[in-house]
């Protein structure tokens, strides 16, 4: 066996050195980055995250666009996409929330054929607790919901949570017992970096340009149209212009001279050291405002709330691990020996009823993607196929159009707090 | 651990506060449509914000002017014109 282990790691090295001497490649890069900017694109994206990267594939895939350009100002996936802790779900509470992320479920689960990539998409099931009867009856209304629009989701007992997972303590110290739970089945997670890089790969397949460290420092108008984007490499004419920044949306939504109805809070999480496989669900307590996973490496992912007041920050806090390893550790007593060993912060771009802002706006030629909050990286997909579809119809798809900026003039409120305010 | 200094109660810790933002001055004003924009169309970008922190402990408000980019705290101020059992 050990000779079999020295020998393999030998032919795995002199194959390195091999591939490191050889100048044609086997392995393909993911893209390619042209050595400048053309002077003009049919679109601009700005943001190459999960959702600008998505957008440009989707309108190179499906409406024949191919004069596309992604400006990120830092690295791929290196914003919320790269530090978020990727529940994928459906079991939202309004009917427009259901609808359009029952379709991004959809599209996750045939993702890693589309794009030819190993996503790591980990079906594991996911369970809302319920800690009190009034919790009890938004999961009701939530499984009522849900289960009208074809959505897996029901309500089950503290003893179904408990034969799911054996090591919680339904009574939580005695402090705030566990009633019950929303499940919902199809909930997951997936690689958020292969997600980002498989996007990117697929679209600069289709002609694509990404630029990364480009950062966009201005957008020119002219008689309310987008004529052109400032980047820190020079200008570009463009008619179209997407906007898919989530922490930045506010900075660039000035720039066409918008004011912003999405505020920026950090919202933070840690994992532990890696432990033997015991967590296979996803488990989420919106009162103790906690939620858990466990990695196929073994470690836990965890995280809260996002933070108390409105910082454009990716900074992290000692309050934010010390007040979620309290909580964590009513529900799960025997993780008290387990380390934290990592913790960061993302900045979301949080809305007033927790749904996106998204479409048109009223500056011709920019779209807005945005509003993405904690809950953004299950919509990665649909954002992309949505986004595209409205910026080359100059239409909003139809799954949107309850999303655009204007809904805060009338008050029209999508009210999906209950379903995104811990349980991203 | 961030701390803020407050007349009154001295020196205390962020966690004994509740941040309610900017909304209370703004629940105040008499004309609904401007009162609609300034809740929901603001300037969100990293600044010098005015905003109401409540004191659980002590059930006092303060007025706080914060910087939203770098978190650093410019002026805090009793507020005076707030009941003080009008918790958060
Ligand atoms: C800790 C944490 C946990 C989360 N957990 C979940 C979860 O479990 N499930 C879920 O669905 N969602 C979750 N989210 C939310 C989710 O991560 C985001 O909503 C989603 O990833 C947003 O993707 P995006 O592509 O829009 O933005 P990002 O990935 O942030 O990409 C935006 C990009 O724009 C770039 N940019 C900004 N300004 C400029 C400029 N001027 N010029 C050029 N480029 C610019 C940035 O550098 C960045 O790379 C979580 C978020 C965080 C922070």
């Amino acid at each position: 066996m050990t000779h079999n282990f020295v020998s393999y790691n030998a032919t795995m090295s002199l194959r390195l050195i091999k591939y490191a001497l050889n100048r044609q490649h086997a392995e393909p890069r993911f893209f390619n980055t042209p050595d400048a900017l053309r002077d003009t694109y049919d679109v601009v994206i700005i943001g190459g995250g999960g959702h600008g990267l998505a957008c440009a594939y989707h309108l190179a895939a499906e409406h024949g666009i191919r004069r596309i350009a992604v400006i990120e100002k830092a690295y791929l996936g290196g914003g919320n996409t790269g530090r978020n802790t990727t529940i994928v779900r459906s079991n939202y509470l309004t009917p427009e929330g259901v609808l359009f992320y029952q379709r991004s479920v959809e599209l996750f689960q045939q993702l890693a054929t589309t794009l030819d990539l190993n996503l790591f998409y980990s079906t594991r099931g996911h369970f809302t607790l319920a800690h009190s009867e009034a919790t009890l009856r938004t999961m009701r209304w939530r499984a009522e919901v849900n289960q009208h629009y074809g959505v897996d989701s029901e309500l089950v007992s503290a003893d179904e949570v408990k034969k799911a997972c054996p090591q919680i303590d339904i009574s939580c110290g005695g402090n705030h017992p566990i009633l019950g739970a929303l499940f919902h089945a199809p909930g997951a997670i997936v690689r958020h970096d292969a997600v980002a890089w498989g996007y990117a790969r697929r679209a600069s397949q289709l002609g694509v340009e990404i630029f990364q460290n480009t950062e966009v420092t201005g957008i020119e108008t002219s008689g309310g149209r987008v004529v052109a984007v400032n980047t820190s490499r020079g200008r570009i004419a463009t008619g179209k212009v997407v906007s898919a920044v989530a922490g930045s949306t506010p900075t660039v939504l000035k720039m066409v001279g918008l004011k912003s109805p999405v505020d920026i809070l950090p919202l933070q999480a840690c994992v532990t050291e890696p432990m033997k496989a015991w967590l296979d669900t996803i488990i989420v307590s919106g009162t103790l405002h906690v939620y858990v996973s466990q990695t196929a490496r073994g470690e836990l992912v965890m995280g809260a709330a996002v933070d108390p007041a409105e910082l454009h920050s990716t900074r992290s806090s000692l309050e934010f691990v010390s007040s979620l390893a309290d909580q964590m550790l009513d529900l799960f007593p025997f993780l008290a020996g387990v380390k934290i060993v990592r913790q960061w912060a993302g900045m979301a771009d949080m809305t007033p009823d927790f749904a996106p802002v998204m479409g048109l706006t009223e500056v011709g030629g920019f779209y807005l993607d945005a509003g993405w909050g904690t809950w953004g990286f299950k919509a990665t997909p649909v954002c992309g196929e949505t986004m595209a579809f409205t910026v080359a119809h100059d239409t909003n798809h139809r799954l949107i159009e309850s999303f655009g900026m204007e809904r805060f003039h009338r008050l029209a409120m999508l009210g999906e707090k209950g379903a995104a305010a811990v349980g991203h | 651990m961030k701390h803020f200094d407050c007349p009154v109660i001295g020196r205390r810790p962020s966690q004994e506060f509740v941040c309610s933002g900017s909304s209370i001055g703004i629940l105040l004003m008499e004309d609904a449509a401007a009162a609609r924009e300034a809740l929901y169309f603001g300037d969100a970008t990293a600044r010098v914000k005015r905003e109401w922190w409540y004191h659980k402990p002590s059930r006092l408000w303060f007025l706080l002017e914060r910087h939203t980019g770098t978190d650093t705290v410019v002026s805090v101020e009793l507020a005076t014109q707030v009941h003080p059992h009008d918790s958060p």
